[in-house]
């Protein structure tokens, strides 16, 4: 068990916190590796909606060169990578943190002097190795093979797009941990998960670039943080965006992020304090 | 009269892959699959006439399980066959469902979040239970087994005894003929376990019911079956009165003595106090342990003479386990024999090491 | 007979029951579970902010084959979600309850659960495919509410058996914790839309190899009076939930046989 093995690991060795970290994400590689069948699936299943946007946007591009200032060659890009990246952070990150409530196994981590927030980031890395991996196979495979997706823009738009590609991953886990903190008052993580999962395709802009949406719904999500996930990005990675813009995208998705992660810090302490007093 | 249960020369062998570990491991499983044939039954003749009740017992992997499944239609023999009640318990499955039920001590077939009485009722229906039959099985059952309190509770709020004693009541409303009982009672307290046996025996005398019981703790068996069938390695190698097991071979007894101090020569005191009799001795982290023959002393005797030698604190008497038994067995070099009914004769007494 | 389906009505109930103990998470539940099909929602809405006709297929028109595959599995949500649990109980020894009750083992496992949150769906799956007939200006014939129900009741049949067939795969490797059923049952959301825009291969998958497309575009094409369609596809539901049916107990009797001779 991960709870147990970290402890083991740990060895009351008083040094920095990188090895400690660094050991959590060795161990939820070496899992995730033995998971990498069932990984593959649930990454695949994924990208059968790629699938059936390619064909819905094929279809609206017969016979119309852009739609919403947004080409047929960058629309199927788009549609790739969206999916490709929303694979980064899958199914197995958020389970494994609200398993890691569910099961009891806090209390370990309720007496260890380790930022329980950092920790679990440290896992999803583990896991994000794998995921990742595999769906980079995907993304390539169907993109390049079959759907023949664009590269970036130019080598800044390249720059640029990982750069926000690595943001939007620590925004993306931040936020499915505070989600995982839920579980502290609902048995049903599944259903926590799916209406994680839905409201973050909408506001991410996976199922729908934000440039497309009607208007009252891309004001919310220009404001919100899940933007960065996806379409902030792929706006860089496409050069839909340029000069001053590209700096407020990044400023606005730095900017979420160090709200999040005061606000995931007060919420993992403030959950640990409630159960420390009602017994769990 | 045809035996309610028989079994004729019941084979069970499962075939296992043997994979090497790792992913080369995996790799070479996908391109040549190399499997091992394990044997779990190997040739057992079962015969019990209605209203038996018999325990079958072994140790650990010996097949007891396998035996119940093939005996339920959960498996299907590699060889052999079996006849419950006249029918034949893999090939009419349904019709054999109405006429057997199974309690696994592991897993309760109750709902798990509705409350027992509906669980009760939903089985009624399942079996097709005739009304009036239905109220007269449910007041019996919820007067012998005390369900009053239980009824309205849902079955994860039940502790494991109050769990077990469910189920027993579950099995028992479509008023079948044969019970199987597999591993009934593990991790159930003294009392409870009373209380089971107080209640299959009473069953038994009532309604005629037949009752295999399996189990790994003799314990379990006492006053309850006086006919033990004992499985070793898918065999059998004794099928008679348990009484007379017990008398045989259930000779060896086990004091296990803690000691006030850690006195250095307790263990040759011990010896010394009681070399007439001439026991083993081993020293443990907390005491010692004496092994004799209850046949040569008793074991108030041997108690009494530790007392006397070494400063005992704390003592237990240990109950003899099928493992001690099958190992006695095999030292008299038995061979299994036709079982005559409730009278086994074993070839080669064995004698008591001296 | 009767007395199968007075069985299959009482073990529902019983999973009705359980899903009230819990009736914080059976909302958390029905909430994630309208969202997720709300997302494709959203997508068409938006869609159709630009594009006014998909080759025929208005928005209202693709909100009905919306509605018939949402309803559709709702409905086998609540009622037929048993075959889920199907891996989990031949892993811990769950399943040999099964063979030893005088039921038909298809029938217990199919009610081993009742996701009572399907409710959520097949009431959004109504009120999209209502929505939808209402502002297609379709003619209503008198064989088009029949055609409608049973298409629906096709499509929670057809759902089922493609989920119990794959889920059979833990007779073989029952340790084996691949999500190839969810896959595989995932892609229905490829008949929420006309088959017209897909390419040969996906409309081969999609038609003949997990009929789902029989169950949303033929009968469609029908009711809404898209093309000359031939009245023959009234049936076209019902070859797909036959042939799923045949096969699926075909395996269904491979799987079991495997598994007495086999153990767990």
């Amino acid at each position: 068990m991960t709870a147990v093995e970290d402890v083991v690991t740990r060895r009351g060795r008083r040094d920095t916190a990188g090895p400690k970290y660094l050991s959590l994400a060795r161990t939820t590689l070496q899992q995730a590796i033995a998971y990498r069948i069932t990984t593959f699936f649930n990454v695949g299943l994924t990208f059968i909606w790629v699938i059936i946007l390619y064909y819905l946007w094929r279809a609206a591009y017969a016979g119309r060169v852009s739609i919403a200032g947004l080409t047929w060659d960058q629309m199927r890009t788009y549609v790739v990578i969206a999916y490709g990246i929303n694979a980064l952070v899958g199914w197995r990150t958020g389970s494994a943190m609200m398993a890691t409530i569910r099961t009891g196994d806090i209390v370990f981590e309720m007496v260890r002097p380790l930022n329980y927030c950092t920790t679990q980031i440290a896992r999803a890395l583990g896991f994000t190795a794998v995921e990742g991996a595999i769906s980079l196979a995907f993304t390539l495979g169907i993109g390049l093979l079959f759907l023949d997706i664009r590269p970036p823009a130019s080598l800044p738009a390249a720059l640029l797009f990982g750069l926000a590609l690595i943001i939007g991953f620590l925004t993306k886990v931040l936020i499915v941990f505070l989600v995982s903190l839920l579980t502290f008052w609902t048995l049903n993580g599944m259903g926590l998960m799916w209406s994680q999962q839905a409201i973050m395709q909408i506001l991410s802009g996976t199922i729908v670039p934000l440039a497309l949406m009607p208007g009252w719904l891309q004001v919310i999500a220009q404001v919100l943080p899940l933007r960065g996930i996806v379409s902030t990005p792929l706006q860089l990675y496409l050069g839909t965006t340029t000069g001053w813009s590209v700096v407020g995208l990044l400023a606005l998705q730095v900017g979420w992020l160090i709200a999040l992660w005061v606000l995931a810090n007060l919420a993992w302490r403030r959950a640990f304090r409630i159960v420390e007093i009602q017994g769990g | 009269m045809p035996p309610i249960v028989s079994a004729k020369r019941l084979v069970k062998r499962f075939r296992r892959p043997k994979k090497a570990p790792g992913l080369a491991g995996a790799v070479r499983h996908l391109l040549r699959p190399r499997h091992e044939t394990v044997t779990a039954v190997d040739g057992v003749d079962l015969s019990i006439e209605e209203g038996e009740s018999v325990a079958y017992v072994g140790p650990n992997g010996a097949g007891k399980s396998t035996t119940i499944k093939l005996l339920t239609g959960i498996l299907v023999p590699s060889a052999g066959t079996v006849d419950v009640c006249g029918v034949r318990p893999h090939i009419d499955r349904q019709a054999n469902a109405r006429n057997i039920s199974v309690v696994f001590g592991q897993r309760t077939q109750l709902w798990w979040d509705i409350p027992v009485i509906e669980s009760f009722r939903l089985l009624g229906d399942i079996y097709a239970v005739p009304a009036a039959d239905y109220r007269q099985t449910m007041d019996e059952l919820v007067d012998v087994l005390d369900l009053g309190p239980l009824l309205g509770v849902p079955a994860r709020q039940l502790s494991l005894g109050q769990r077990m004693r469910c189920d027993l009541g579950a099995a028992l409303i479509h008023a079948p003929r044969v019970l199987f009982l597999d591993e009934p009672t593990i991790g159930l307290d003294v009392a409870v376990k009373a209380r089971l046996r107080e209640f299959v025996g009473r069953m038994r005398t009532r309604r005629g019911l037949t009752v295999l019981l399996t189990s790994h703790d003799l314990g379990d068996i006492e006053e309850l079956c006086p006919r033990m069938i004992m499985l070793d390695e898918g065999r059998i190698v004794y099928d008679g009165a348990f009484d007379e097991v017990t008398r045989r071979f259930g000779w060896e007894q086990k004091v296990v003595v803690t000691l006030a101090d850690d006195t250095a020569d307790a263990a040759g005191r011990a010896g010394a106090a009681l070399a007439r009799v001439g026991p083993r001795i081993e020293t443990t982290g907390t005491g010692l342990e004496v092994t004799f023959d209850s046949r040569t002393v008793t074991s108030g005797e041997v108690i009494k003479e530790l007392a006397l030698a070494v400063p005992v604190v704390d003592l237990t008497l240990e109950e003899t386990s099928a493992e001690t038994i099958v190992r006695r067995l095999y030292e008299g070099n038995l061979t299994f024999q036709q079982p005559v009914r409730q009278s086994f004769q074993p070839v080669g007494d064995p004698e008591p090491d001296r | 007979m009767g007395r199968l389906i007075r069985i299959f009505f009482r073990l529902q109930l019983v999973q009705l029951r359980s899903a009230m103990e819990y009736r914080a998470d059976f909302w958390i539940g029905a909430v994630g579970a309208i969202l997720q099909q709300l997302v494709s929602i959203v997508f068409l809405l938006t869609f159709f902010g630009h594009i006014s006709s998909l080759g025929g297929w208005s928005l209202w028109r693709i909100l009905v084959l919306q509605g018939i595959v949402m309803t559709a599995d709702g409905i086998r949500e609540m009622f037929a979600d048993g075959v889920w649990k199907l891996r989990a109980d031949v892993n811990d020894g769950s399943f040999d309850r099964v063979l030893v009750r005088p039921v038909p083992p298809a029938l217990q496992q199919v009610t081993a659960l009742a996701s009572i949150h399907g409710i959520g769906n097949a009431g959004l799956g109504l009120v999209v495919l209502i929505i939808g007939l209402a502002r297609s200006e379709l003619t209503w014939h008198w064989w088009s509410l029949p055609l409608l129900v049973i298409t629906v009741a096709c499509g929670t049949v057809l759902n089922t058996s493609i989920s119990f067939l794959t889920n059979m795969i833990a007779f073989w490797e029952p340790a084996a914790q691949s999500a190839f059923p969810t896959m595989i049952a995932l892609m229905r959301d490829f008949a929420k839309f006309p088959l017209d825009v897909y390419g040969v291969a996906i409309r081969f998958v999609v038609t003949v190899l997990l009929p789902y497309g029989l169950i949303s575009y033929y009968p469609s094409r029908l009711l809404l009076g898209i093309g000359q369609p031939p009245g023959w596809w009234a049936v076209t539901p019902m070859i797909a939930a036959v042939a799923a049916v045949l096969v699926t107990s075909v395996v269904w009797h491979r799987g079991l046989n495997r598994y007495q001779g086999v153990g767990n």
